[in-house]
């Protein structure tokens, strides 16, 4: 559970975060060489609190290096060369027409002794460069991009998911932010450990990813929580294996307990005890 | 055809474009008509594809391999002359050349441009999620 300073500081933060004015959207942004559905491009990306239902806690600090950057929040693992969680807001302005990153980089935020996870651990280890935060959903400024292109936002994980049911999900989180209006909190992770890329010891291979979301009405955070009824949420655990590429998001639902007990972290500590007790043991 | 074909392969051999996965490039060419431009809808139809994604400069495609690459990856770093020398060899061997990708998440890119009655690169896979 957060210290109450932690909380007063994190409350701090949200309030700050929250208090910026919504602006207004500028014409959409033709793209007369795809000919693809255009969106608004927002003149800021408005980026609440990363950890708004609060910072995930597993009871120790060992192999828990929390950082919090403009785009995201995570904990990365020195041991695993991964990270624990990621955490992130998700709405409409997050979206617009920055280029894709052209390569993924080591992270030197990390501290000296924490190995730096590079792109090359991961060539010819059959795993893809899995992201936490999705490329499309920093796309308001090349700079922001970038940030989800460094590895401590990657997990290893196989093409067959990555490009299946875990990209057919962010596809649906993309619309309820963008086309549904909604506010998202969304926080991402791996469990388990089928060895090492190329088995060299540095990068663990998760047995699963997983994504808890709290969606919300667009610009409500926490402090619009008063009942069960106020927000959703949904989660799911994928199996990082080939040979399910055309499945469907949806048949990986499960429930935020599950996770908690395959990860020992605590997620969504902030929300009230009955409404957090409530929704962790619901599949949505 | 041979020769150039034999310079491009020769350029990429042992080589992978790195996205969120990786692959080799491979040779491909396809017959073209006189005195039309390049352009995407032209070839989709040399090559049989479909999902137009986007166009972009050969400079670009290959940037994380070569100016964007990352300075911490010594790995990519100790490659990086030989995706430099495959830009060269790929603007000086092709007229007009450019890199066309086709679908959504596994996208096939050709690095082609023209050469005579064809037009001819070098194919490989992004892999963008």
């Amino acid at each position: 559970m957060p210290t109450r300073l932690r909380l007063a500081l994190l409350a701090l933060a949200g309030l700050a975060a929250c208090s910026r004015p919504e602006p207004a959207p500028t014409a959409p942004t033709a793209d007369p060489d795809v000919g693809a559905p255009s969106f608004y491009t927002y003149p800021n990306a408005l980026y609440r609190n990363h950890v708004e239902f609060g910072t995930p806690s597993d009871g120790s600090p060992t192999n828990d290096y929390v950082v919090h950057r403009t785009t995201h929040s995570f904990s990365h693992n020195c041991a695993e060369g991964g990270p624990n969680w990621v955490s992130w807001n998700l709405n409409k302005t997050h979206y617009g027409d920055a280029p894709r990153s052209s390569s993924f980089y080591a992270d030197t935020g990390l501290p000296s002794g924490c190995y730096r996870v590079v792109s090359s651990d991961y060539t010819n280890s059959g795993y893809s460069r899995g992201h936490m935060v999705r490329s499309e959903e920093r796309t308001w400024s090349a700079e922001h991009n970038k940030q989800t292109f460094y590895m401590t936002n990657i997990l290893p994980q196989h093409q067959d998911m990555n490009g299946g049911p875990w990209y057919k999900f962010e596809q649906y989180l993309q619309d309820l932010a963008q086309n549904q209006n909604k506010e998202l909190y969304v926080i991402a992770g791996g469990i388990g450990n089928k060895g090492t890329l190329n088995n060299a010891g540095k990068v663990v291979i998760p047995t699963y990813t997983w994504k808890i979301v709290v969606v919300l009405p667009y610009g409500q955070g926490l402090a619009n929580v008063t009942s069960s009824s106020s927000l959703q949420v949904i989660a799911v655990k994928m199996p990082n294996t080939a040979g399910i590429s055309t499945n469907g998001w949806a048949m990986y639902k499960t429930t935020v307990n599950d996770i908690e007990n395959l990860t020992k972290y605590d997620f969504l500590a902030r929300l009230p005890d009955a409404i957090e007790t409530d929704w962790e043991g619901r599949v949505f | 055809m041979a020769d150039l074909r034999a310079r491009l392969l020769a350029a990429s051999a042992g080589l992978l474009y790195l996205s969120e996965g990786e692959s080799p490039f491979t040779w491909c060419e396809a017959p073209w008509p006189a005195g039309r431009a390049v352009d995407p809808g032209g070839v989709a139809g040399a090559f049989g594809e479909a999902d137009y994604a986007r166009t972009m400069r050969v400079e670009d495609f290959l940037a994380g391999h070569t100016t964007a690459s990352d300075p911490e990856d010594d790995a990519a770093q100790a490659l990086r002359p030989r995706y430099d020398a495959l830009v060269a060899v790929i603007n000086a061997s092709l007229e007009a050349p450019a890199v066309y990708l086709f679908g959504d998440v596994a996208k096939r890119c050709y690095i082609v441009g023209l050469a005579g009655d064809h037009i001819v690169g070098l194919r490989t896979v992004a892999f963008e999620t």
